[in-house]
């Protein structure tokens, strides 16, 4: 009994005249594919203020000169993936609707670690390339503090640099950015638990960014792998979704590798031991304290979030020295959050409108 | 004799023999081994798919200790007469391996039933107690130290086939059973009558599909089959590393491993300088 004779007849009208279809789009997609298509990411201008080995400083101009925030902000960004999906696409961009609100943004742009960073450790990241960075903008922009916008394990950094150095941090902003790793709702954290990421670092010194790739694409085969091409294929007639695809694809793909023993440290003690949130992680030999954490923070989040989930980063506002700390839970995913229109027009507003409130004046003793 | 006295007139001939004989016997292993992971997976998906896993065994005795392969190996001294021994236990262990995955799929259970992933168990244990003591039979002579790596990476390359094997296993499964319940699905709506777009049936698949994967992901087995692999591509990629370290040593290029000790002193260097740099900064000021 073939397998075959058990599909309706229905179905298979319907699969040649989809077949049909699909002619046509393949026919039409030749003009949108051979033909000019703009995708180029990371567009905004910007200039290269300060570097440091292979880390770079970005600076990007305020589009709003008159109704400016006086502190600079700094971005700083995780170690896997690009910073550039700040700014993937043009009117939807984080980066051109922070200059629109007059912030003088700086973002760190940590740029692909080779071999010899394989040895280079959380410390390293944070007391090391963090702090001069920090003193950089301060002294060019003649403050004592400015304000920082941590994102994923950026903002871990962030929350570890903060608690560290809190006399350099006016205002603090988290987003998607796990720091409590004790939770079985994302799958990392489940994976994580198994994982001796000790022999990955020992082969390979620092973690290839395809592995990093491959692990992610196994986060939901299904949809990643095959519902996604799916959707390509249904729209490759159409110029702007495939322009907008294909940028999407090369910041996912545009993958640094990872310096093996700062992700050796961050497996082991954020992941493992979960030290962080405790206040008991060491960097150097300090102690990450996060009551260190006083001054006013903001702390974003996604519901939808299968990476960094609800649970692993609303734990941190009840831990922290801080009495002006609130919680944001946004109707997104990890990356969503950044890039869908709809989010953009929540999270830009509400960052701009709490550092305005603290911008120069007093911070509000409020917990939410 | 003869052969060998110039080899020891010229040891790098000798070294050149040796490395071409091991990379034989290596690669026609390897071929062998390649074919025997695929057949694993293939008869781990189905039980009447065995029989391809024992025509692969026996591709794997007849290609590794092909007449080719042993006399390849016979130029090296003080081998043969191990590796003659060592085939004869690999068979008789080979042989109750078959038994036991023959008693295994016989057993009356289906094609979805655990006993599948099974095999992946019993060639570890076929492994561990057939494979790996020859392995690990203390090497002699001048090329000891490289033949010990060859068997190491031998023994590792093992472990990780075994891995890949299981990992793809799993990760073939929830397609397996999407596409049975998209079938099942299917012949229901012809029973129905009830006639679906195209783009309905696929999202439904891919619907199901996602779901069997959340729950394949978040179980234990899962997570084991993910750390072994991860493991075992470590161990090989280590072991396969340490003998391109040696075949490096004769051409006139650092290795990873000299390369690792310069970064790792420049590292410290920098460290320091860029402590004491700020250092000096700091006092700048009130001097």
């Amino acid at each position: 009994m073939s397998s075959q004779a058990s599909y309706p007849e229905s179905l298979l009208k319907v699969f040649v005249e989809g077949l049909e279809k699909s002619r046509e789009r393949i026919f039409k997609s030749r003009d949108v594919l051979l033909g000019p298509l703009d995708t180029e990411i990371a567009t905004t201008p910007c200039e290269i203020v300060y570097q440091e080995d292979r880390v770079k400083l970005k600076y990007y101009k305020p589009a709003n000169p008159e109704n400016r925030i006086t502190t600079p902000l700094l971005v700083i960004y995780a170690l896997i993936n690009r910073e550039t999906m700040l700014d993937l696409q043009p009117g939807r961009s984080v980066v051109q609707n922070l200059l629109k609100e007059g912030i003088d943004l700086y973002m760190v742009d940590w740029g692909y670690p080779t071999r010899k960073d394989r040895f280079l450790t959380i410390d390293d990241h944070v007391n090391g390339y963090m702090d001069n960075v920090v003193d950089f903008v301060r002294k060019r922009h003649n403050v004592d503090k400015i304000n920082i916008m941590g994102i994923c394990m950026g903002g871990t950094f962030s929350v570890m640099y903060s608690a560290l150095h809190p006399e350099k941090v006016k205002n603090l902003i988290t987003t998607v950015t796990p720091s409590n790793f004790e939770t079985s709702k994302g799958l990392l954290h489940i994976w994580t638990r198994d994982l001796n990421l000790d022999h990955v670092v020992d082969a390979f010194g620092n973690v290839p960014g395809d592995l990093l790739n491959i692990g992610f694409l196994l986060l939901n085969p299904a949809r990643l792998v095959i519902d996604k091409y799916m959707n390509y294929f249904e729209h490759i007639d159409n110029k702007e979704f495939i322009e907008n695809f294909i940028r999407m694809e090369k910041w996912i793909f545009d993958s640094p590798d990872v310096p093996g023993e700062t992700i050796r440290q961050f497996i082991d003690d954020c992941y493992k031991k979960n030290l962080l949130i405790q206040s008991k992680m060491e960097l150097d030999g300090q102690v990450v304290d996060l009551k260190n954490l006083t001054m006013p923070l903001l702390n974003i989040y996604g519901k939808y979030d299968h990476l960094v989930p609800p649970e692993a980063c609303d734990a941190l506002t009840s831990k922290v020295g801080s009495l002006d700390a609130q919680d944001i839970c946004l109707d997104t995913g990890h990356i969503g959050i950044f890039v869908s229109s709809k989010s953009q027009k929540e999270l830009i507003p509400k960052v701009i409108s709490w550092l305005r409130e603290r911008d120069g004046g007093k911070a509000k003793r409020t917990k939410h | 004799m003869n052969d060998n006295r110039q080899a020891w007139n010229d040891p790098f001939s000798a070294w050149a023999d040796l490395t071409r004989s091991v990379s034989d016997f290596w690669q026609s292993s390897a071929k062998a081994w390649q074919e025997t992971a695929t057949a694993f997976t293939k008869a781990a998906m189905a039980r009447e798919q065995n029989e391809t896993a024992a025509a692969a065994w026996k591709n794997l005795f007849t290609g590794a200790f092909s007449p080719e392969a042993m006399q390849s190996l016979g130029s090296s001294p003080s081998f043969s007469e191990v590796a003659v021994e060592g085939a004869r236990s690999l068979i008789d262990g080979f042989l109750r391996f078959q038994e036991r995955i023959k008693a295994s799929s016989g057993n009356g259970q289906g094609a979805d039933s655990g006993c599948h992933q099974d095999i992946f168990r019993m060639w570890m244990e076929f492994h561990e107690k057939e494979i790996r003591p020859l392995l690990n039979v203390p090497q002699v002579g001048l090329t000891r130290f490289h033949q010990e790596k060859m068997n190491q990476l031998l023994d590792r390359f093992n472990l990780y086939q075994a891995a890949v094997g299981e990992f793809h296993y799993l990760l073939c499964r929830p397609m397996e059973t999407s596409l049975k319940e998209m079938r099942d699905k299917l012949d229901q709506s012809r029973e129905d009558d009830s006639s679906k777009d195209l783009k309905q049936y696929y999202g439904l698949w891919i619907k199901t599909l996602e779901g069997h994967y959340m729950e394949l992901f978040q179980s234990p087995e899962w997570n084991k089959a993910l750390a072994r692999l991860v493991d075992e591509a470590s161990g090989f990629r280590v072991s396969r590393n340490e003998i391109m370290a040696d075949l490096m040593q004769f051409l006139p290029v650092p290795t990873n491993k000299e390369m690792d000790e310069v970064y790792k002193e420049l590292y410290t260097l920098k460290k320091m300088v860029k402590g004491l740099m700020k250092k000096a900064a700091q006092q700048e000021p009130n001097a």
